[in-house]
């Protein structure tokens, strides 16, 4: 009855900017989001391009470059203070707003409501407000690029007084407070997308859907939403308390005594530790956030592929849930020598031992369904795959940062590049890939083009390895991260042909993902035409129309959402 | 010869002082705009002596770089705050029109360079009218230069400037500024480099080289306050008159 | 058999995740760590115990994941195996993992206290370290042992820490930049400062590394045990020029120290006369 009734309700076609702009339905949206995100990836993934042109040659002329960017690469020579801009942000573009967008905003709008059976979000028009808004803080990020002193330049964890004091660094001038903005806008997104996702996912589910039943998928985004929602407000204050130490001469951040240009800096009685705590107390859920749902998406992706349900089905929710509320006991373990007391170093420390039982467990799980299961190679399987072995290496290298004394030689070098390019980074990004590719055929209705997504995987995961991988022997060597020139220094000139090594293949993995984006758009219009279920899979979302029409009207049809399972 | 009375001197430890307002008593009005040289133009000449012992300025340890520490290997570098020429004046002392000149239409001179050559600045004290381009260069193969003005009226500015490849043109980055101070330039990268760019609003200005003369060319007939500025020793104003294509003299002593 | 059914993409990324686990483990006997001049062997210890341990996790669970990508690729419509958890293996595998990460943790724990916490070793060889764009002050107390009072506000071209000429106890601190001069076995007390941005005093060789944060002085303590010279870094990103912000330690004998001291001294009191000339 009801089914029917909202059937009728939204039946009348919608122009085209209701129906693919200003749209409130959530299939939209999230595909919005998804297509905003793969736009933000290439520029962030370009200034990661730059990054490692120069590191593997540093300070040399591209003559090119210099006509392209006149005043950072005055004469095709990379400015320092422009590289400092380039990691900057490549960090929190790729993190704020390529990762998080695409896999909570992307996955989380598109999936949630079609694999829990409800018609669409709980509040509709929050849903476009939070898409509108992280566009705009997307845009005011962009414009940092344009700032006459470049953009923000002081990392992509802005510590001050870096960040604050204007002349430490050309990026800390209006550019910083571009970033500021950006990320203000970013968090209040989140807010609202999460509220979103939490209210839905409690309200919404279709008769039998229990949290027992629910899928892995929607279990981590359930649990990253609440992350969001408790974490995010954090750094919504530091951002403003840093606008105003900026701006309008408070102190949060600053000490007294601060000397910069010739004088004595106006400010007394703020501590720059203050801002690592609010900073970190976001940033690390943010980790987390980024990890959980590519291993939700990794599990049902296995359970499909392998023709097996997923093992410890309870034991990934409890792990998924363990690591959600560990994640806020651990942000210490960024600042384990930034001067904090020693003995919430150890605090930190244990926290951080105990969250690697629960991702062991995650990865013993995934080994399990792969026994005695019928794998079949889909490009997303392949994906899927490839997060098992890029997730265990980041995880492991994470015991040596976790652990505090080890920490002292290996904190801010390539080791901790490496270990989160792996863990988080890499996990996310061959999660996107892998949910993509799985999920395309029901938001398009058309197959993605099997081979060119192989070739896309074999030389993502290869030049993946190549590429970070050997961070960890540049680390271990101390090789600090943000260097400019390595070269520099004495112990660090010997291992320059490893980073010749890194930069061609991040400039291979690089060219790797133009072919995904071919791929993804050519088949958005050419793929082949694919069923309701392409893959065979179990999830209610496969039981609609591929796409669903508007307010999921292929299960109206069919008298109703099935019961789950 | 030297002259004078109305002359006042003052000494500030800071390099950044700020040229003092015009004050009354010598703001003649300037009826030529001096947008090329008028015909009429004087010229003033001078000298600036120094009195007193002549503090010995610190040898710069460049051992941070390698390549700029060979390169004064055999003639250490020493500090350029002070330098006292051996006639007993001072170099490095820019001497302006502080007050009587009408600049309004004149056109700021050719582009003066900044170098920053085997880590040094050359020269230690430029002096430039507003809208005047400096090319600020960067002569040290392999070596990072940051540029970094700390101006108080203008806005600031801090660039890094990475050394051209050898044999390659050095990188030149062009730098102008809107309104008249002493800006003190330091490089946070070698810390023993220290160089002045003095803005003045008019074209009226010379800087004193290793015999301690200046030269200020162009000049309207009429009376202005002449000052010269050290940034160790401070200020000292005269007043002078000059008539239709006079060329007058004009010496300083500083303490 | 089936194996020749098996498609080759599955014998393609199982032997992938073989040449993963090769590569990475061979590169890893190469030594990386920079050589140890401290005493702090330990950190070393422990680091090569997570190595060995996170070594053969690393190469079992790449090793049987390839294994089982290989062994359990079939595309044929037959059932698979039906495996939907078990608990006495799951409880096995957590609670082998919670008591490792537990043992790891704990050994971390009590290192971690011996290096960071408790009292600083006596008749140490106390240095200040204050860190700027970008270069290290390095400050000694002088014969009297005892820092000067500093002040921001003196803080000029000739006076890179502001010290106060009015206070005794500065009259003989000795300051040099990006030179850190120890004492081969004698312990060091470095009290890390900053002048304007954080900072990270840096010590490769010494698996030494600390923040320098304004606003705040943090102590760290370690011996040199080896006669040399090494590099210091800023591990920190602290500006456009903080990859020039390299510095020296050099490890000395008693002598060689004390005469070097010397020589500093002296030239530190000259351009002292210099500076308090210029007031």
């Amino acid at each position: 009855m009801l089914e029917v009734q909202g059937a009728h309700a939204v039946h009348h076609e919608l122009g085209f900017f209701r129906k693919y702009v200003w749209s409130l339905d959530h299939k939209v949206i999230g595909i919005q989001y998804l297509i905003t995100s793969f736009i933000v990836a290439l520029v962030a993934g370009a200034l990661a391009m730059l990054i490692r042109l120069n590191l593997a040659w540093p300070a040399h002329v591209w003559p090119l470059l210099g006509k392209i960017f006149p005043h950072a690469m005055e004469g095709g020579v990379m400015k320092p203070e422009f590289y400092a801009s380039l990691f900057t942000m490549h960090g929190t573009l790729m993190v704020f707003f390529f990762l998080s967008i695409a896999l909570v905003g992307g996955f989380g709008n598109y999936l949630i409501p079609l694999q829990i059976g409800a018609r669409d979000m709980a509040f509709p028009f929050l849903n476009a407000l939070s898409y509108w808004t992280v566009l705009v803080g997307i845009l005011v990020m962009f414009a940092s690029f344009f700032a006459p002193t470049g953009a923000a330049a002081a990392g992509w964890v802005s510590y001050p007084p870096l960040s604050a004091l204007k002349d430490a660094i050309p990026g800390s001038q209006i550019g910083q407070t571009y970033w500021i903005v950006g990320m203000v806008f970013f968090i209040a997104s989140f807010t609202m997308g999460g509220l979103n996702f939490v209210t839905t996912i409690l309200n919404l589910r279709a008769k039998g859907m229990t949290f027992t039943r629910l899928p892995l998928t929607t279990w981590t985004i359930f649990v990253v939403s609440i992350l969001g929602i408790l974490a995010f407000p954090a750094l919504t204050a530091g951002s403003i308390m840093l606008l105003f130490d900026r701006h309008f001469g408070t102190s949060f951040f600053l000490p007294a005594g601060l000397y910069m240009s010739g004088q004595v800096q106006p400010h007394e009685g703020g501590s720059p530790l203050l801002w690592q705590h609010l900073f970190w107390f976001l940033g690390h859920p943010e980790v987390y956030i980024l990890m959980l749902p590519p291993m939700g998406f990794t599990s049902d992706i296995l359970s499909t592929f392998t023709r097996k349900p997923i093992f410890g089905y309870i034991a990934m929710v409890a792990s998924v849930l363990a690591i959600g509320a560990l994640s806020f006991v651990v942000w210490g373990h960024h600042m384990f020598l930034s001067g904090m007391n020693p003995y919430l170093g150890m605090f930190f420390t244990l926290n951080t031992m105990i969250i690697a039982v629960p991702s062991a467990v995650k990865t013993f799980n995934w080994m399990a369904t792969l026994w005695g299961g019928k794998i079949r190679f889909t490009v997303p399987m392949l994906f899927a795959l490839g997060i098992i072995s890029i997730f265990v290496t980041g995880g492991l290298s994470g015991i040596f940062l976790g652990s505090s004394p080890v920490d002292i030689h290996l904190h801010d070098t390539y080791f901790v590049i490496a270990h989160f390019h792996f863990v988080m980074a890499g996990a996310a990004l061959f999660g996107v890939f892998a949910a993509t590719t799985l999920w395309f055929p029901k938001m398009f209705g058309r197959m993605m083009n099997e081979p060119l997504g192989k070739i896309h995987f074999w030389f993502t995961f290869i030049a993946y390895y190549c590429v970070f991988f050997p961070m960890h022997y540049l680390g271990m060597n101390g090789m600090m991260r943000r260097l400019y020139d390595p070269t520099k220094y004495e112990y660090l000139r010997a291992d320059q042909p490893i980073n010749v090594f890194i930069s061609i293949s991040a400039f291979v993995l690089g060219a790797a993902q133009l072919v995904f984006m071919i791929n993804f758009f050519w088949s958005m219009f050419k793929g082949k035409k694919a069923g309701n279920n392409p893959w065979e899979a179990n999830g209610l979302e496969w039981t609609t129309t591929s796409p669903p029409s508007a307010r999921q009207l292929g299960w109206a049809r069919s008298g109703g959402v099935p019961m789950a399972l | 010869m030297l002259f004078i009375s109305g002359c006042s001197q003052s000494q500030t430890p800071s390099a950044s002082t700020t040229p003092a307002p015009a004050t009354s008593e010598s703001a003649a009005p300037v009826a030529e705009a001096p947008a090329a040289p008028s015909p009429d133009a004087a010229t003033i000449t001078g000298k600036v002596s120094f009195q007193g012992a002549a503090p010995s300025m610190k040898t710069v340890s460049m051992s941070k770089e390698s390549s700029c520490d060979s390169a004064h290997k055999a003639k250490p570098q020493h500090e350029e705050t002070v330098v006292v020429n051996p006639n007993k004046t001072l170099r490095y002392v820019f001497v302006y029109v502080k007050s009587g000149a009408n600049a309004a239409n004149a056109a700021p001179p050719a582009p003066l360079t900044l170098d920053q050559k085997t880590c040094w600045y050359t020269p230690h004290l430029l002096g430039v009218m507003v809208g005047q381009t400096i090319n600020v260069v960067n002569s040290d193969s392999g070596v990072l230069h940051n540029i970094h003005f700390m101006p108080k009226s203008n806005p600031p500015l801090n660039f890094g400037q990475p050394g051209p490849a050898p044999g390659a043109t050095p990188p030149s980055r062009s730098v102008v500024f809107h309104k008249a101070e002493i800006i003190p330039v330091k490089c946070d990268v070698h810390s023993w480099m220290h160089a002045v760019v003095a803005v003045s609003d008019n074209p009226y200005f010379g800087v004193t080289d290793e015999t301690g003369n200046f030269k200020i060319t162009g000049l309207p007939p009429g009376s202005y306050t002449l000052t010269a500025w050290h940034e160790k020793y401070g200020t000292q104003d005269i007043q002078v008159k000059v008539g239709k294509k006079e060329k007058k003299t004009v010496n300083f002593t500083l303490k | 058999m089936k194996t020749s059914a098996r498609p080759k993409e599955g014998l393609f990324l199982g032997l992938t995740f073989g040449l993963i686990v090769v590569l990475g483990t061979v590169f890893f006997f190469k030594k990386w760590l920079p050589d140890l001049a401290s005493d702090r062997v330990e950190i070393d210890h422990l680091f090569y115990t997570i190595l060995i341990m996170t070594g053969i996790v690393f190469i079992l669970v790449q090793g049987i994941t390839g294994y089982f990508i290989w062994r359990y690729s079939d595309p044929t419509p037959e059932r698979a195996v039906y495996l939907s958890h078990s608990r006495s293996l799951e409880i096995t595998w957590t609670t082998v993992t919670a008591l490792l990460m537990l043992a790891l943790g704990v050994w971390g724990l009590s290192l971690w206290k011996n290096v960071t916490t408790g009292n600083a070793p006596s008749k140490a060889l106390a240095v200040e370290i204050t860190g700027q764009q970008f270069q290290w002050n390095i400050r000694y107390p002088g014969p009297d042992s005892k820092f000067g009072r500093v002040d921001p506000h003196l803080i000029s071209d000739d006076n890179a820490l502001g010290l106060d000429p009015k206070d005794k106890a500065s009259k003989d601190d000795v300051v040099v930049q990006d030179d850190l001069y120890l004492v081969v076995n004698r312990p060091a007390i470095v009290t890390l400062r900053s002048k304007d941005v954080i900072h990270s005093f840096f010590l490769p060789n010494f698996r030494v590394k600390q923040d320098a944060v304004p606003g705040m002085s943090i102590d760290t303590w370690f011996t040199p045990t080896k006669i040399g010279d090494y590099e210091i870094a800023c591990a920190q990103f602290c500006g456009l020029g903080h990859y020039t912000m390299r510095g020296m330690v050099h490890v000395l004998s008693q002598e060689q120290f004390d005469q070097k001291m010397k020589e500093l001294g002296h030239v530190s009191y000259q351009h002292h006369l210099l500076t308090l000339k210029g007031e």
